[in-house]
């Protein structure tokens, strides 16, 4: 089926993206899988040459609402979601220690959506600048020099 | 710098967890609009519960009409127009006047 192998393909990827927006390794799970779903409930409206700018596109959005409803149940007092349990080691774990897992949160955290956006999918999800553009909706050009102003925007909050 | 865009494994069982959503959404839900119709049914059932109907109105002075219906008739000639008593049956009430005017008191 061409949506399984598009998920062997792209869930890493998507997951990877889509974990730097809301820190949480289940959260971040739920919104790969609501993704493929979507895409899967449209496949008879997405053409298959577009499938994977739908299915980052969908992921991005999906992410963003998470994020901001994880931000509203913390504001009003119901907390973050903990990381759970589980067998695979925690994501957060892999990012080091305590203190840089704060370090790269914060950094990534002060980039404005639309550079972190671009950021993402090329450092994370290794697109094109084409791609990206496709799956944005922007000019290519865009795409570079909100990458180049990202990057510079990073570095300079990690040598803070 | 790369620590940040450090790859990350996604938790395992991500592809059978995708099937099985699939496979929850293709299936018929036969159920599914089960409570839904419940719930339609109570409010509708709850409109249209009968409700006893309305006492009939009758005229006071139709007596036959008293008597068929069960009510006590008035043992007395009516009292003076303008002026109620009572017939009781069953927790309901209605007066009755009399049709024919007194002659007015001796002043």
């Amino acid at each position: 089926m061409a949506l399984e192998r598009l998920y062997v393909e792209l869930e890493r990827p998507l997951y990877n993206v889509v974990y730097r927006w809301v820190w949480n390794a289940d959260d971040a799970m739920e919104v790969v899988q609501e993704a493929f779903l979507r895409v899967w409930r449209a496949r008879h409206r997405v053409e298959p040459t577009t499938a994977r700018a739908y299915l980052y596109r969908t992921a991005l959005n999906l992410a963003a609402n998470r994020r901001r409803a994880n931000r509203v149940r913390s504001f009003v007092g119901l907390g973050e979601r903990a990381e759970l349990p589980s067998d695979q080691p925690a994501a957060d774990a892999l990012l080091g220690g305590e203190a840089d897992r704060r370090r790269v949160r914060r950094a990534i955290d002060g980039l404005p959506e639309k550079l972190r956006r671009v950021v993402a999918l090329t450092e994370l999800a290794g697109l094109s600048y084409k791609e990206v553009a496709a799956v944005l909706g922007i000019p290519a050009g865009t795409v570079a020099s909100r990458r180049s102003a990202a990057l510079a925007k990073l570095r300079e909050t990690l040598d803070e | 710098m790369s620590e940040l865009f450090e790859d990350l494994a996604p938790p395992s069982g991500g592809l059978q967890r995708l099937r099985a959503r699939m496979e929850e959404e293709r299936s018929p839900r036969r159920l599914s609009w089960l409570p839904a119709l419940a719930g339609a049914a109570a409010v509708a059932l709850l409109l249209v519960w009968p409700r006893p109907a309305p006492a009939p109105r009758w005229s006071a002075a139709d007596h036959p009409a008293l008597a068929r219906y069960g009510y006590e008739l008035p043992t007395d000639d009516g009292v003076r127009a303008g002026a109620q008593t009572a017939v009781r049956q069953d927790g309901s009430r209605f007066y009755w006047v009399s049709p024919t005017r007194p002659p007015a008191a001796a002043p």
